[in-house]
């Protein structure tokens, strides 16, 4: 018989702990089942071993295996959930009582190892199912990182219950690698949702007609979610092991209908915090196969296909979303479920400054900032034409390169459709002393357009960040605020451009797709542009009405002109354009003419 | 005085010394293991042999006297600059087994260095006593978190060490305790072992 003396490290005390089997060889050596290391004993040879009351014998076959003893403190029912299945773990040898604890004797440390999962897998599941004592939470906690101490779902659950969550969400993030990161940040988004957040789904035109959805229409689009719910099983099941192969999975919670917009509102509602979680992940996997990511079993499933097709691709409609903590809705990415017959109506090159702000692993796509108010999402493996983007391995590889000056080359591809689509060919980070070439900016006028114009050079001398004709801006520390302190800087500059822009017959207007409603300025400003730029206040209102099909008064309109006296010009009753109200007109026609679907006059569109 | 102390005392090793092995620890079983990147370090010796043995254990030098035996470490003492020569003599081909704690077929360091003391160090040893033909480094100062490539702990100690990380956070710089936690490798220190040494005999 092999003889087991103990274990490596001792255990003071601890509710848990594991370490090498310490194996006698011989009366006079012990070896380290682990590392190998064969010792004489000495006087001093167990002072870091916890060494058995009594020894254990076990199977010769053992006696060079890198065995792992497994010790668990019995007397609390706090770690019930670490307690090991021995009936059903491969690779289990043996167990031995000493009271208070417990050992396990796995032999080998794969095996131990899928113990350790499993155990995470346990404890995870009684934490959120609420089956665990609040006093004995933090304990568990803390018995289960000593088996798995980067574990991120472990990590986030001990940020979530801890009272000082800045300095254990930053130890955890010391502790986690760059995906291990991502991972944790997701389960913390997961476990600190509001019950009433959600995930949306809005139709415009097509099925959604002048607003609203026929009731056998919203039940087919329903019906189309149960049936991927379904096929996303497996899916979930592998991305929250805790589940189990037969653990139950709720269903999605059909959370608010607003009828008249034809928008679905999916939420994380839910009895426990397990239901939220599970929930929270499904709408998380389902906003990534909206972005154009399928899970590879379902991929190629006719059936889910089809199911996909129904809900994201309905005849002549346009299909928005908003994923959970998105700020708004965004059309969404349907090139890889379904082959529309649509047609690329227009295709506009841009080179604009701007910076990356956030990164989707998962679907491989990065976020960038282009205006204070424009936000941009483009593939980091695709430049619109099958090659990888030149400068975007430093994202690709988690390598940094966020909130820092850059030129992004980028190519939009508007459908005919009416969806739009960003690419991304090139990004040059601007370091000190570096120049690049930029002629497009973000438009001050209408939201998420750009303007075009000639070259202009931009100069970073680590500090100040000069574009030509328009003028500097200061970069101030790094990080998120620093960034938009210069974009919001540069943005409030560029509105001159913008304005100046409209006396060239070379600027390139590119619209928004889709066109945003018209504000409440614009709409004044586009009926007074068609009346010679000047009218009296109660026809203006008048024409606004019978334009737009609103209901606004004479004192409404009167607080909108007064607050932007840089465009409007308000002498008794009338009301004029100002020389820069003009030039906002001439923009606005500047965008509306570039519109490729500019089937309806732009200001009434929106409406 | 501690035991190692008084050996450094009677081969006059002064100033006091910080010690490592290459490729293993010194006891088999451990509370604590840091492995350093040797290139990061500050200039040290090597010797081919555990220093204290030559003292109380080596035969035949355990035998000799105080001079003999520092005359025969100052022989057999190497600067770490020289880490890659002396490595390519002992144990050269057979890194493996050194890893392993297999016996060199030299029967002591003298047939490796020309003109240096013989003694049969490494045939008399017994089979189990790697630290005969073990390499021992000896640094003047304590190295700090960067020069660190792995380090473990028994596991019932970890959650102890993020407790105080997360206490002394503010004291400590924000890279050094980076790259100190990254450098955790969970299993103890015989696992810390066996996968360094797995890496290294490749």
């Amino acid at each position: 018989m092999t003889v087991v003396l103990g274990f490596e490290g001792t255990l003071d005390g601890a509710l848990v702990s594991y370490g090498a089997a310490a194996i006698a060889v011989g009366d006079k050596h012990v070896r380290n089942s682990v590392s190998g290391l064969t010792v004489e004993i000495e006087p001093n040879t167990f002072d870091s071993v916890t060494k058995f009351r009594t020894v254990l014998a076990i199977e010769d076959t053992y006696e060079k295996a890198p065995v792992i003893v497994l010790a668990l403190d019995r007397s609390t029912s706090a770690i019930e959930p670490l307690v090991p299945d021995t009936g059903r773990l491969g690779g289990f040898v043996t167990t031995k009582r000493e009271k208070p604890y417990v050992f396990y004797l796995f032999q080998d440390r794969q095996a131990f190892a899928q113990y350790c999962e499993e155990a995470v897998w346990s404890v995870t599941e009684a934490l959120l199912q609420g089956e665990v004592e609040e006093v004995d939470i933090l304990q568990l906690i803390r018995s289960c990182l000593v088996l798995a101490p980067r574990d991120p779902v472990l990590l986030a659950l001990r940020i979530h219950w801890s009272a000082d969550k800045d300095a254990t969400r930053k130890t955890a993030e010391r502790l986690l690698t760059p995906e291990g990161r991502i991972s944790l940040r997701t389960y913390l988004r997961a476990l600190g949702q509001p019950q009433d957040a959600e995930y949306l789904i809005k139709y415009d035109r097509g099925i959604a007609g002048t607003g609203g959805l026929d009731l056998e229409v919203a039940v087919r689009q329903l019906g189309a979610l149960h049936g991927l719910h379904e096929k996303l099983e497996p899916e979930l099941r592998r991305r929250l092991p805790f589940i189990g192969e037969n653990g139950s999975i709720p269903e999605l919670r059909f959370q608010t209908l607003r009828a008249a917009s034809a928008q679905l509102g999916f939420g994380v509602r839910g009895n426990t915090l397990r239901e939220r979680v599970i929930r929270f992940f499904e709408l998380e996997l389902i906003a990534e196969i909206v972005a154009g990511k399928l899970p590879q079993d379902v991929a190629k499933d006719p059936e889910f296909r089809q199911g996909l097709e129904a809900l994201l691709a309905p005849p002549d409609t346009v299909v928005l979303h908003q994923p959970i903590g998105a700020p708004e809705l965004e059309p969404i990415e349907r090139e890889v479920l379904v082959q529309p017959e649509e047609s690329v109506v227009r295709q506009d090159s841009a080179r604009v400054l701007g910076f990356v702000e956030g990164m989707f692993r998962r679907v491989r796509r990065a976020e960038l900032r282009i205006g204070v108010n424009h936000l941009i999402t483009v593939p980091t493996e695709d430049d619109g034409y099958g090659l990888v983007p030149m400068g975007a391995d430093v994202l690709r590889m988690g390598r940094g390169g966020y909130f820092l000056p850059t030129v992004f080359s980028l190519t939009r591809r508007l459908y005919s459709s009416g969806r739009s689509t960003w690419f991304m060919q090139r990004m040059n980070i601007l370091q000190e002393s570096h120049q690049a070439d930029v002629d497009t900016f973000p438009s001050s006028i209408i939201e998420k357009a750009l303007f075009k114009v000639g070259d202009c050079r931009v100069s970073y001398d680590g500090h100040v960040l000069s574009v030509d004709g328009l003028g500097e801006a200061h970069v101030v520390g790094v990080g998120l605020d620093a960034a938009t302190g210069w974009l919001t800087q540069l943005q409030s500059l560029a509105i001159v451009a913008e304005l100046k822009a409209t006396a060239s017959p070379d600027t390139v207007w590119l619209p928004p797709a889709p066109f945003p409603q018209a504000t409440a300025v614009r709409r004044i400003i586009a009926v007074l542009g068609t009346v010679d730029h000047e009218t009296r206040l109660p026809e203006l209102v008048s024409m606004l009405n019978d334009r737009f099909s609103t209901r606004v008064r004479i004192n409404n309109t009167m607080r909108e002109l007064r607050d932007h006296k840089d465009l409007f010009e308000v002498d008794e009753d009338m009301v004029k354009l100002t020389d820069t109200g003009r030039a906002w007109y001439a923009a606005m026609r500047g965008y509306e003419t570039a519109d490729a679907r500019a089937s309806l006059p732009l200001f009434a569109r929106g409406d | 005085m501690t035991d190692t102390q008084q050996l450094e005392l009677h081969l006059a090793i002064v100033p006091h010394r910080v010690y490592c092995y290459l490729g293993r620890t010194l006891e088999a079983f451990g509370d604590f293991c840091v492995a350093l990147r040797p290139e990061s370090l500050a200039v040290g010796d090597l010797s081919p042999f555990d220093t204290g043995g030559l003292v109380r254990k080596l035969e035949p030098i355990r035998t000799w006297t105080r001079e003999q035996q520092q005359a025969y470490l100052d022989a057999f003492s190497f600067s770490t600059l020289t880490r890659t020569d002396c490595l390519a003599r002992h144990p050269a081909a057979t890194l493996v087994g050194y890893l392993d704690c297999v016996r060199p077929l030299q029967r002591g360091p003298h047939e490796l260095w020309d003109g240096t003391p013989e003694a049969d160090i490494w045939a008399l040893a017994p089979d189990h006593d790697w630290r005969a033909w073990t390499w021992e480094g000896r640094w003047l100062s304590l190295p700090i978190a960067g020069q660190i490539v792995a380090w473990s702990c028994a596991p019932s100690i970890f959650p102890l060490i993020l407790d105080a990380t997360e206490r002394i956070d503010a004291n400590i710089p924000s890279e050094i305790l980076d790259g100190f936690l990254q450098a955790y490798q969970p299993g103890g220190v015989g696992a810390l072992v066996a996968d360094l040494r797995a890496v290294q005999a490749q």
